[in-house]
């Protein structure tokens, strides 16, 4: 089947609305084939997900609007649905109602059966209500909404085609809510001067005091007939949702023969889960079980990664080029790709575990596990998971924080999580922790996570002393669990990682690019190099943090590409660095092709590794041979605890801070790294005067 | 323990405009000793929710969460450090930190 280039040349729109979990998600995946995207709405993060297909010889768009509980915008992404469905009546717009929840979900139903657009009722995880007991007739709620109503099952792909064909006979709902005679009479009055489609939701809302843009005799009349409510006592906004609320009770009474009973497994599960002694270790288990599938699973990959680049430095070298355009393809070119692509395997797996986590039903578990304790930071349980998440890469948990709903605590956690320790800082804490601290490394290193740790505590609760705290509470839904459908969990994962390397891959190869100009122009002695002279300024400026070789000083510019290149900078200017072997072309290839079976096999080898007791041991340091010599004649230990310290808290690394810039905009961005800056400065400056 | 109309009135209630004002509880059925707060309930102990009350977003995103007036809400567990609690309004699971909770008056 071929994808549709343009959605907006359909010849059919759909939109599919729904409550938050009601697998509405799926849906538009089982619905989809092999045509779906992945976006953000424009100028904000909540994702965007699209798929056209084919419906006889038309072709019908359908986008998945965010999840609400009502039109109400309470959310960011209650405010984009219904801004959405407001710009522009769609074709059918397709209500996913989870079936076993009627009573909440026929809300929106109500609400959009009062839009006036063309509707139909997908009635989902049927399967799931019905092994609860649930006893339901469609055709009651056929009959009362006036719309066609389809069963689903998404996550099996039933009743697709059903729903298609019903979407195509949607028409406007023939239910008519009754309000109190009061409200109606205003309702009556004010409608006529509201010229849209959907006047009669749009006078609803305004009258129970919703933010709607109105024209100016219309705004005039509204201000008079809330004036008139008042004096007669009547307060709208009550009479509005307590009249749809009723509705929907009743209605949901009518179409189940029999109530569902409980969900069963979410029971058993909760049992352990949410036990009180045994919930938060079996958290933290869990926790470390995402923290071992991602680094187990993604090694293999990228060491894959890393043997392409060194064949393609091989096949450079081996091609009769000028010394300077060869170094600068190897360094400058391949090493950027590589630089980019190295950073792909953990960030996939890591987004596989999150998505995993979401649609499961663990992430909302894991808020109401320790929502008191982040409640103490003022800010909500759901920011638990970036927070963690930002020890395995900060750049997946900056993504993260879109779990949760309010700006400034979005804001505040991704301020904070660049102190987070990532899996690249961990390579050069083992490297001079072996060097200077043999005895205590572990200690050493455990002691920097704490720090990083409590510096971004801290940070998340200075910055929460300075916004006033959100108005619409912490109150969440705990769904169900379900068992995710591998398709979405793989397509959200890979959606996710590749909008990354879209939206950052430029800005780290550019960066590569700077570094290699800096450490080969005048080409020559690095001594002598651009490099050498920027970062004899620079040790000057870090001489107080007990750093003064220029060398040790130097290495932290390109750790700002990605902070384990500080180990291979070090190499190349302590021992200069190793001429690069040719490399034929089958050799290369030889070569690529064993390193991709070894990957595979060692993923298959750490499936039984996930399960094995964790190791507390420190992995070995790997740095070149000889730099451990050098390194150790270079600073004394207290100049080199200021400089992991410096490692741990400075800049985050170019990635960080473009996935910041893509959340929160420029300026945030840029605050963030003078931040930790000035934070890293002065905590290094502390550690160099430890006695030691 | 009687449900404490002094605090809930403090509270206030959600008002048109957003604005707090304090509930016009007499306008309903009259405040008797049946009623209490949400928070008040025992485990798996089941009530009627009879008002809504906290900050206008917060009241409006609770109703929508399903906890609105007319519902019947059951305590299901406290969680491990001792905070958030679990609620389930007709087999919908919910969490809810006990000062919003404490915003909720139910009866029976």
């Amino acid at each position: 089947m071929a994808c549709l280039a343009d959605p907006a040349s359909a010849d059919l729109r759909f939109v599919a609305v729904g409550n938050p979990n009601t697998g509405k998600t799926t849906l538009v995946n089982a619905l989809s084939g092999s045509c779906l995207r992945i976006g953000n709405w424009p100028g904000t993060t909540v994702e965007r997900v699209e798929t056209c297909f084919p419906v006889g010889d038309r072709q019908a768009c359908l986008v998945d609007l965010p999840g609400a509980y009502s039109l109400a915008a309470g959310t960011a992404e209650e405010r984009l649905t219904r801004d959405e469905l407001l710009a522009a009546r769609p074709d059918a717009v397709v209500d996913v109602v989870d079936a076993s929840n009627l009573e909440r979900n026929l809300y929106l139903t109500l609400e959009l059966a009062e839009l006036g657009y063309p509707l139909v009722v997908a009635l989902n995880l049927l399967d799931e209500a019905q092994a609860r007991g649930l006893d339901l007739r469609l055709e009651v709620l056929e009959e009362r909404l006036g719309v066609p109503v389809v069963a689903t099952v998404a996550v099996r792909e039933q009743g697709m085609e059903g729903l298609v064909s019903a979407a195509l006979q949607a028409r406007p709902a023939t239910l008519r809510l009754d309000y109190p005679e009061s409200i109606e009479s205003a309702v009556t009055r004010l409608e006529p001067l509201i010229p849209h489609p959907s006047r009669r939701w749009m006078a609803l809302a305004a009258l129970s005091g919703e933010p709607i843009s109105l024209d100016e005799p219309a705004s005039r009349l509204l201000e008079i007939l809330k004036v008139e409510l008042a004096s007669l006592g009547v307060d709208p906004f009550l009479g509005i949702v307590g009249t749809r609320y009723q509705a929907a009770r009743e209605m949901a009474a009518n179409v189940q023969v029999t109530r569902p009973g409980a969900h069963r497994l979410t029971e058993a599960l909760d049992r352990w889960f949410l036990h009180p002694w045994l919930g938060i270790p079996l958290f933290l288990l869990g926790m470390l079980l995402v923290f071992r599938f991602t680094f187990q699973f993604s090694d293999p990959w990228v060491g894959w990664l890393g043997q392409i680049q060194e064949v393609l430095g091989g096949w450079i070298a081996a091609m009769p080029l000028p010394g300077l355009v060869a170094s600068f393809l190897a360094d400058g070119l391949v090493g950027g790709i590589g630089t980019v692509l190295a950073f792909t395997p953990v960030l996939f797996f890591l987004f596989l575990a999150l998505s995993f986590l979401e649609a499961s039903g663990f992430l909302a578990r894991s808020a109401f596990l320790v929502d008191r304790l982040m409640k103490a930071m003022g800010l909500p349980g759901r920011a638990f998971i970036p927070m963690i998440l930002g020890f395995g890469c900060n750049v997946p948990a900056i993504s993260a924080t879109r779990t949760m709903e309010s700006f400034s605590d979005r804001l505040r956690v991704a301020m904070a999580v660049p102190f987070a320790a990532c899996s690249a800082r961990l390579a050069v804490f083992t490297l001079f922790t072996s060097v200077f601290f043999p005895g205590h490394a572990a200690v050493v290193v455990f002691g920097l996570y704490l720090l990083g740790l409590l510096v971004g505590m801290l940070t998340a609760l200075a910055l929460g002393r300075l916004t006033p705290p959100s108005e619409a509470g912490s109150a969440m839904e705990l769904p169900p669990y379900r068992i995710p459908t591998w398709k979405v969990v793989w397509r959200q994962a890979s959606a996710r990682t590749w909008s990354f390397v879209e939206g950052v891959g430029g800005a780290i190869l550019l960066s590569v690019a700077a570094v290699w100009v800096l450490l080969n122009l005048p080409p020559g002695d690095i001594s002598q190099s651009l490099y050498a002279r920027l970062s004899t300024g620079l040790a000057w400026l870090l001489g107080p943090l007990g750093i003064h070789d220029w060398r040790l000083a130097g290495a932290l510019v390109p750790g700002f590409v990605a902070k384990e290149v500080v180990i291979g900078t070090l190499g190349v200017s302590y021992l200069q660095a190793d001429p690069v072997a040719p490399m034929g072309l089958l050799e290369g290839l030889r070569q690529i092709a064993s390193g991709l079976l070894g990957a595979l096999w060692a993923t298959l080898q750490a499936i039984p590794a996930l399960l094995g007791l964790p190791g507390i041991a420190l992995p070995p340091p790997e740095a070149p041979e000889g730099l451990p010599a050098a390194l150790s004649q270079s600073m004394t230990r207290s100049g080199a605890l200021a400089y992991l310290v410096f490692v741990l808290l400075y800049t985050p690394c170019v990635g960080t801070l473009m996935a910041l810039r893509l959340e929160f905009g420029r300026r945030w961005a840029a605050l963030s790294a003078v931040y930790q800056l000035v934070v890293a400065y002065a905590l290094a400056f502390v550690a160099a005067r430890l006695p030691l | 323990m009687i449900w404490n109309k002094e605090a809930f009135l403090s509270r206030g209630y959600p008002g048109l405009d957003g604005e707090l004002r304090p509930p016009r509880l007499e306008e309903r059925d009259p405040v008797d000793e049946a009623m209490r707060c949400l928070t008040e309930l025992a485990m798996n102990e089941e009530a009627l929710v009879h008002a809504v009350g906290g900050p206008h977003l917060r009241a409006r995103r609770i109703m929508s969460l399903g906890l609105s007036p007319g519902a019947r809400v059951r305590m299901v567990r406290r969680a491990p450090l001792g905070d958030p609690l679990e609620f389930d309004v007709s087999g919908c699971l919910l969490m809810l930190r006990s000062e919003e909770a404490a915003g909720i008056v139910v009866e029976g």
